[in-house]
């Protein structure tokens, strides 16, 4: 159905496609030089500075979200949903003194599961690496299914097809290049989606009346420029506690603050944060403009897209297309490493072979946990389940529970260990329970706001005692190797 | 006598006496609006789709909206090719709509193709969330965020860094 609207021809798709396949794959074979060891091809040899630093936060936060679901949200929501989804460069925002602490605490850090595991032991450590891993999961499917429904929207490639081949150009070089090539390219596709986007947008402006916009929406679709929308009231909070937890808790953004020099992560998120925030405003703007001129939508997450190919015929089709392959990579290739990492050092290195292997297999180990959950994801993808709302909104509470546990772990010595294992579990649960009977856009607030008391009132209750120089002392070695 | 009876038919009957109106080439069958039959929302959005009685050639569609189930009032909507519309930013109420279809290139002699019959009309009714809920909501949202934004921006100011 979708391939109805199809506005560049399926040739014209696979050239940019395969113009792009190369492009990254030639600068992951070149930057991959760099990712002998397990640092360089996990944390890029601890050793990012500001601009790559800024850049890579920058493009995998802008992630086919930004461009297709703040839309979709304006659409949904109204100017409330717009604004709520901009929101998340907050999250960025506070992240950015977490990224120096994180640095100084853990130095010789990798995850931000191993975090959890030294500073409140084992059973949170299973319970924080279950949420990040559903979390990314849920991420990645969100992004391939993104990418296979923007190819058959915008160039008629088969939704199958057009998943299949991001996918595996995102793992191919990934897999050669590490982190290096995940930061080098992450440059390059921040300043396409920011051109890309700002393009757009003003060339959209230029064709629509603001004013004859608001009117229609005012009469067809009043809700959406109502101030007391009551779905979107509950949204804002909803949606911003969500992009705290994302960014709090998820090693998408651990691993960039371990991978950046000492006093680069501060300054390098607090940029970011501010060179992100217009983004999803002017994304969610091509939503209300789409209401506003009636566009007929086939799936509500393409209105950004269809309107800027409407409006701006081919060219506006091409470099929608552009930013948009270029937001997917740039969050796909992030997701793949971040994700490959907890997989590895915590999954295999920390519980199947308890800390008994080297760096030399964990490197190994990296790039086939990068194939293997790729192929994952592509099998995740395939049944092409719900629309990305739905999908991603699911993950809310979980990582909502995680707030509190991360911040009281990176700045509170008395937290308790137990209180913040029950927090995650409580948060999660309840939140789950809001999103299934009361609605989506109260499972983030919920959870957060249960973990928050379990942590506080637990911690206030029976206080922990934490040296905070277990983080950064290199660990024993495992019982069975010592005793040998 | 005959007269008279041929005169009361005709009365009765009218149509055995009108003049024949170039009746549509018996079309296809109407569209079938997908999903429940009454949809509702909780938010003034809802994603109306319908599927052709026919696929093998392209269709061009309009949907009718109408406050009453029977369409006293109808408004057209939307009038294309593709089988969806996207409806948001409702307030409280309900509406109807119905679909019909048409060969978008003309009929086979040439002419412009009749449309088929309505379909069964799909009601969607809007029901906001209780605006105190959402109220209390917001509130609590925003508590819990700043909570949270003032621990970081206070603990990060008050933490020494160990080195």
């Amino acid at each position: 159905m979708d391939s109805q609207i199809a506005i560049l021809s399926p040739t014209t798709g696979w050239i940019l496609i395969a113009g792009f396949a190369v492009l990254w794959l030639a600068l992951g074979l070149w930057w991959g030089r760099k990712g002998a060891s397990l640092d360089g091809f996990m944390l890029a040899n601890r050793n990012v500075g500001l601009a790559l630093g800024a850049a890579t936060a920058v493009a995998t936060w802008v992630t086919s979200n930004t461009t297709m679901l703040a839309p979709q949200l304006a659409l949904e929501m109204g100017v409330w949903g717009m604004l709520s989804y901009s929101t998340a460069a907050i999250g960025l925002l506070l992240f950015a003194p977490m990224a120096k602490r994180i640095r100084a605490l853990m130095p010789t850090g990798y995850t931000s599961a191993e975090f959890v595991r030294l500073r409140f032991g084992r059973p949170a450590w299973v319970v924080f690496l279950i949420i990040s891993l559903f979390y990314a999961m849920t991420w990645l499917v969100s992004m391939g299914m993104a990418g296979g429904l923007l190819l058959e929207a915008l160039a008629g490639i088969p939704y199958h097809w057009g998943m299949s081949v991001i996918l595996a150009v995102c793992v191919g070089y990934t897999v050669v290049g590490g982190l290096h090539a995940v930061i080098g390219t992450d440059f390059i596709q921040s300043l396409i989606v920011i051109l890309g986007v700002a393009v757009v947008v003003i060339a959209v402006l230029t064709q629509i009346d603001v004013a004859s916009v608001h009117e229609s929406l005012a009469t067809s679709r009043p809700a959406l420029v109502t101030v007391l929308f009551p779905a979107a009231l509950m949204g804002v909070f909803n949606g911003l506690l969500f992009g705290l937890g994302e960014i709090f808790h998820s090693n998408v953004w651990w691993s960039r603050a371990l991978a950046m020099r000492e006093g680069v992560g501060q300054r390098a998120y607090t940029l970011a944060a501010l060179i992100w925030l217009p983004i999803p405003i002017l994304a969610g703007f091509l939503g209300l403009a789409a209401a506003g001129l009636d566009l007929p939508i086939v799936r509500p997450d393409m209105v950004g897209p269809l309107l800027a190919a409407k409006l701006l015929g081919g060219v506006g089709a091409v470099l929608v297309f552009v930013a948009v392959f270029a937001s997917l990579a740039s969050s796909i290739d992030s997701l793949l490493a971040a994700t490959s990492d907890l997989v590895v050092h915590d999954l295999v290195h920390g519980m199947l072979l308890r800390g008994r292997s080297d760096d030399q297999r964990q490197r190994r180990h990296a790039a086939w946990a990068l194939v293997g959950l790729g192929l994952l994801t592509w099998l995740l993808c395939l049944p092409k389940l719900g629309t990305l709302a739905t999908v991603l909104f699911f993950a809310g509470p979980l990582v909502g529970s995680t707030i509190w546990p991360i911040l009281a772990g990176l700045y509170w010595r008395r937290a308790n260990s137990r209180a913040v294992l029950w927090a995650m579990i409580s948060g999660s649960l309840v939140g789950l329970a809001c999103y299934v009977f009361v609605g989506w856009y109260t499972g983030a607030l919920v959870g957060t706001t249960v973990s928050m008391l379990v942590v506080v009132l637990g911690s206030v209750l029976a206080p922990g005692d934490f040296d905070w120089a277990k983080l950064s002392q290199p660990e024993p070695a495992p019982a069975q190797e010592t005793g040998s | 006598m005959a007269l008279l009876f041929a005169s009361a038919l005709l009365f009765a009957a009218p149509e055995l006496w009108a003049a024949p109106e170039p009746s549509p080439t018996p079309s296809a069958a109407a569209p079938t609006m997908v999903g429940d039959p009454e949809l509702e929302s909780s938010n003034g959005a809802v994603l109306l789709k319908w599927e052709p009685a026919e696929s093998e050639r392209e269709l061009e569609y309009e949907l009718q909206e109408s406050s009453s189930a029977n369409f006293d009032d109808p408004s057209s909507r939307y009038r294309g090719t593709l089988p969806s519309w996207y409806v948001s930013g409702r307030l409280d109420g309900r509406s109807y709509f119905r679909v019909r279809s048409r060969p978008l290139n003309g009929a086979s002699d040439g002419g412009e193709a009749p449309w088929t019959e309505w379909s069964a009309a799909q009601s969607v009714l809007v029901e906001h969330h209780d605006l105190r809920l959402a109220v209390i909501l917001f509130i609590l949202g925003a508590v819990v965020f700043v909570i949270t934004a003032a621990t970081v921006l206070l603990a990060a100011r008050s933490t020494s860094t160990p080195r």
